[in-house]
């Protein structure tokens, strides 16, 4: 499956030291994001990508093995940000 | 000098009275047929009295204040607070008048004046850079920010900060301080000289008493101030000073929920209140001592002469 961020275009950051903040003008919700959930929300900003592929760029990112348990919280992750409406799964047709 | 029953400024129209005043970027117009409230109305803000402005000028705030039915007088004598048409406030008893009126025109401001972000916050001044001390429930805000005013500090606001989007300096609002219950007697004995205004008992916020905004303030009212720390206290009696600095993302979220408007500005207001955080040193302050606290905050802040 493929993710992609709502509209883009309409977050504002904010970068704490401790987490970041995250305005989403399609939803005029604000968010506080710790740093993993802020970098998916980040690359996926700049293009779509499939689950796979996100996994393995987060886990060079974070340093740590792309094993089941980091597929499986990403997947956590990918469904907890699909309900702040943040991100989106792209069409099953999409290329 | 006024005094609480000096004869009200402002012009007499029918069997009432009409006044017109300034509270920081805001004029506002009341008539009312209660003397004894224009006479408060004077007392606390005789020197913002807006002289200048001709009948046909409008105001920001058309407010009344008045009696209601003649039935109801008989009965248990009530007072209606009206802005423009609506009236968005019950009704008072009668001896509330002037207490009805204060948080009326807070009610005027806070859902009308969305060109600033509206953060929920006393305010003082020196220096040209200000002090904000956000209101949380206990904090003692009110008292802190009489007893700060008490020891040089200028009253930007006790319960708006209205910062401006464009500059990012914040406005005064030096509107009188409610100080409610047991502050009252605090602030009469902190600050013996303090011009406090008769005390309404048993309002729907208890015993409730206005402390004067200082003339000083009034005249600098519409001078803006720099946003230089944020100071989140809490009352505790008996509490040595502890003070604490605050994760930037914590004080975000606080000021964002705590403000009357941020989640109407949308973006505007992320912006404001992003870069407010971004600019400014914060800390949470405990306290139980005004003397004590207000020399923390003097240490704190270089204000000190340290």
């Amino acid at each position: 499956m493929h993710w992609r961020t709502v509209n883009p275009e309409s977050l504002c950051w904010a970068q704490w030291d401790d987490a970041n903040t995250l305005f989403h003008g399609e939803t005029g919700e604000t968010h506080l994001l710790g740093e993993l959930p802020a970098a998916v929300v980040q690359l996926l900003s700049g293009a779509a990508r499939s689950e796979a592929s996100l996994c393995a760029e987060l886990a060079a990112l974070c340093e740590t093995a792309n094993d089941g348990p980091w597929r499986q919280r990403i997947a956590a992750l990918l469904s907890q940000l699909e309900t702040l409406e943040l991100i989106e799964p792209l069409p099953a047709d999409t290329p | 000098m006024t005094r609480p029953g000096q004869r009200p400024r402002g012009a007499a129209f029918g069997r009432g009275h009409l006044l017109r005043y300034l509270n920081g970027p805001f004029s506002i117009q009341l008539s009312t047929p209660l003397a004894d409230v224009a006479r408060l109305v004077t007392w606390s803000y005789g020197a913002a009295m807006d002289d200048s402005s001709t009948d046909d000028s409008p105001a920001h705030f058309n407010v009344t204040l008045r009696h209601r039915s003649l039935p109801r007088r008989l009965l248990a004598p009530q007072v209606m607070f009206q802005a423009e048409d609506s009236r968005p406030l019950a009704p008072f008893p009668r001896d509330h008048a002037f207490a009805l009126l204060e948080w009326g025109v807070n009610w005027c401001i806070a859902t009308r004046a969305h060109q600033y972000l509206m953060l929920h916050a006393g305010a003082v001044e020196r220096d040209g850079r200000a002090l904000i001390l956000p209101a949380m429930p206990g904090s003692g805000k009110s008292t802190l920010t009489a007893a700060l005013i008490a020891r040089g500090w200028r009253l930007l606001s006790d319960e708006f900060g209205l910062l401006d989007h464009q500059s990012g300096r914040l406005h005064p609002l030096p509107r009188a301080i409610p100080l409610k219950n047991r502050s009252i007697d605090v602030i009469r004995r902190f600050w013996p000289d303090a011009d406090i205004g008769p005390v309404f008992t048993r309002t729907r916020k208890g015993d409730v008493a206005h402390l004067r905004p200082p003339a000083a303030s009034l005249i600098r009212q519409a001078e803006p101030a720099d946003p230089a720390w944020i100071l989140f206290p809490q009352y505790v009696s008996g509490s040595p000073v502890q003070i604490g600095r605050q994760p930037q993302s914590q004080v975000f979220t606080r000021l964002s929920q705590n403000a009357f408007n941020y989640n109407l500005l949308g973006a505007v207001g992320f912006r404001s209140l992003s870069a407010l955080v971004r600019d400014c040193p914060c800390w949470s302050i405990r306290y139980g001592d005004l003397d004590a606290v207000i020399a923390a905050i003097g240490r704190l802040t270089g204000t000190d002469g340290s």
